[in-house]
């Protein structure tokens, strides 16, 4: 199997969920892959498996929830096939995570202090008493007042506080790939603006990967620069942040795009004809053919490949499957 | 009267809630509502912009007199509706409706759409027949984009966009003139979000409905608005049509909230300027302009004395609450 990506590469990804009503078929086959240093945007609407992917890559997974197929290369190396112990080496240390909701994410009866400690105590294998000053260098590092920190409890803190610690606990390791799953989405928009500005100085600075996962066109044409738009447990379109924009293949991907409001826009949003499926039960074929106004018989019957249409732009879509070797979509 | 006539007039509004800091102080307050005027013009869409503990909400909810104020008039037909009595209240109760902003809570989870939609009526049509009912439950789900056979069904069966038109179709089945719309997309998805937000401007058009448009998403604003007004810590800071202060924030809170918001254009050119800080506690906002903690154009006049809000360049539509506003 060729690899692409020499950083990660996930390799038809398949996850269920066994629940009452049935098993729902959260990811159904998804491709990425990433290069170092690459700030990759996951977006799709709810349910679309982004926060699945992640979880993944970490190997969360847990029961009832089982990853059925499939591979991720991190480095070269299958993730799926590691024993615990050796996932738990990388975990934290090679890939890390922050959270949509941070101070949900913080231990709300210790302080902030000890849970930086104790993540740099475990990466580094030291007690963590000696870890402290690494703390203090930590919270100046995110942009805090570390002496006032030191001693405050998660609840002490706004939203924002919050986010920059989980930032800081998330990069004190030095990670090659950050996993930012809705980092802003809980914030307010100035709040925002200040978190991904942070991000990107650190990140540029550390030159780590960042997967950043979002439900917001705007904060990943912003900060990344290559874009997985997913679809119901599937990847929908690959590409390039700017290919993406300026030409969006995949009919799901235009409409999103439609349905976007920002300042300054003058023509009439348009809405996306129907509702996301539900995966317990998904659509044979595309999963999108419910809705898609381009829908053929053979997207009912099977799905599309995921293939190169042009150059570093990938689609799952029988509108350019024939397209592939090389054509340009114009 | 002028040309567009005033449904509305919302005059030094005030909420305070009063807390307790310790057991032995005085109680404080939190003005989460600091003296607000607005005039909502008759069949326009008013838009309320803020970020969280702005007062957006509490405004919303104050104006329906779903929370009592600490003071002012809200101003309906040349009445102070805040000052009448239960009875005479009733009616406008009807006539100012609201739809919340989280479709999850805001529907009892444990009643057909029928009765959620009913509720109402049999409230402010007395002697109302049951096939009447049925009849415009009927038809203002149509209206809202669901079928007849919905009605028999409970919330949970719904997705949230679905749930959010039931919330509508509840507001509006009462023949409102007014509705609060408190965030009402904020909790659903972009696809979904454009449906629901060109259903509210259609039915806006059709019925001739007046909107007060709560939400901390300005390109939304932008989509639905006329008018706007943008919030901080319980004041108004900046207040025109829509068009002229997107075309020329003057307050520079205003300028900042929209340059904040990422744009779904990598192609885009803009000066990216960061707003410094957070938002500062409500119960003990800065002297002088509340803004000048945070604010990258700050004179020491903005620590002593608070600006009032005042015609930008002659124009009184458009009004600002800054010393030095922003001209270019």
């Amino acid at each position: 199997m060729e690899t692409r990506g020499n950083l990660l590469d996930v390799h038809q990804l398949k996850v269920v969920f066994y629940t009452y009503r049935g098993v729902i078929q959260a990811l159904n086959g998804v491709e990425l892959w990433m290069d170092k240093g690459q700030r990759l945007g996951v977006v799709g609407e709810t349910g679309c498996g982004k926060s699945v992917t992640a979880q993944s890559v970490m190997r969360l997974i847990e029961d009832p929830g089982e990853i059925q197929e499939g591979h991720i290369f991190f480095q070269g190396k299958d993730l799926l096939k590691m024993r615990e112990e050796q996932m738990e080496e990388i975990r934290g240390r090679d890939i890390s995570m922050i959270f949509q909701e941070p101070r949900s994410a913080l231990n709300p009866v210790m302080k902030v202090s000890f849970q930086i400690a104790e993540v740099i105590g475990k990466v580094q294998k030291k007690p963590i008493k000696s870890v402290y000053p690494q703390v203090e260098e930590i919270l100046q590092f995110v942009g805090l007042d570390a002496k006032r920190l030191m001693n405050m409890y998660p609840h002490e803190l706004s939203g924002g506080m919050a986010q920059r610690v989980m930032i800081g606990m998330g990069l004190a390791s030095r990670p090659k790939l950050l996993i930012a799953d809705e980092p802003t989405s809980a914030l307010d928009v100035t709040i925002q603006a200040q978190i991904l500005e942070l991000l990107d100085k650190l990140v540029s600075e550390l030159g780590n990967a960042v997967m950043m996962i979002s439900h917001d066109m705007g904060v990943v044409a912003e900060f990344c620069d290559q874009i997985l738009v997913m679809y119901a447990g599937n990847s929908a379109e690959f590409a390039p942040t700017k290919t993406l924009f300026q030409n969006p293949l995949h009919p799901y991907t235009k409409g999103l795009l439609k349905a976007v409001p920002r300042i300054g826009r003058t023509d009439e949003l348009q809405a996306i004809a129907g509702t996301v499926p539900d995966l317990v039960n998904p659509p044979s074929g595309c999963r999108f053919h419910k809705r898609c106004p381009h829908a053929m018989e053979k997207c009912k019957e099977k799905r599309p490949p995921f293939v190169e249409v042009e150059q570093n732009h990938f689609v799952a879509c029988y509108l350019f499957s024939d397209l592939q070797g090389g054509a340009v979509h114009g | 009267m002028d040309k567009s006539t005033t449904l509305l007039r919302i005059e030094d509004l005030s909420k305070f809630f009063a807390i307790k800091k310790n057991l032995f102080s005085r109680s404080a307050y939190v003005k989460a509502v600091d003296h607000v005027s607005l005039q909502v013009p008759q069949g326009s869409t008013f838009a309320v912009v803020g970020e969280s503990g702005s007062g957006k909400t509490t405004l919303g909810r104050t104006i329906l007199k779903l929370i009592d104020p600490t003071g002012g008039k809200v101003i309906m037909d040349g009445k102070d509706i805040l000052s009448l009595d239960k009875k005479d209240f009733l009616e406008y109760r009807r006539k100012m409706q609201i739809v919340f902003q989280d479709p999850y809570n805001s529907l009892h989870p444990r009643k057909l759409v029928k009765t959620i939609i009913a509720e109402g009526m049999k409230i402010h049509f007395k002697g109302i027949g049951e096939s009447e009912i049925r009849e415009r439950i009927r038809d203002v789900l149509e209206q809202v984009g669901l079928r007849e056979e919905h009605m028999f069904r409970y919330p949970h069966e719904f997705s949230g966009g679905q749930r959010q038109r039931i919330a509508f179709a509840r507001a509006i089945v009462l023949n409102p003139r007014f509705v609060v719309l408190d965030e009402p997309t904020s909790a659903l998805d972009v696809s979904v979000q454009a449906m629901v937000l060109k259903l509210l401007k259609e039915t806006k058009k059709e019925k001739g409905l007046t909107y007060l448009f709560i939400t901390h998403d300005l390109s939304v604003v932008d989509y639905l608005a006329d008018q706007v007004a943008v919030m901080y810590l319980g004041q108004v800071v900046e207040k025109g049509p829509k068009s002229t202060v997107f075309q020329h924030p003057a307050h520079p809170y205003t300028r900042l909230l929209m340059n904040s918001n990422p744009v779904p254009d990598p192609f885009a050119q803009r000066e990216k300027q960061i707003v410094k800080g957070e938002i500062p506690s409500p119960v003990d906002p800065p002297k002088g302009c509340r803004f000048h903690t945070r604010c990258p154009f700050v004179q020491p006049k903005c620590k002593e004395n608070e600006p009032s809000l005042e015609p930008f360049k002659g124009n009184p539509e458009h009004v600002v609450k800054c010393f030095f506003p922003l001209d270019t």
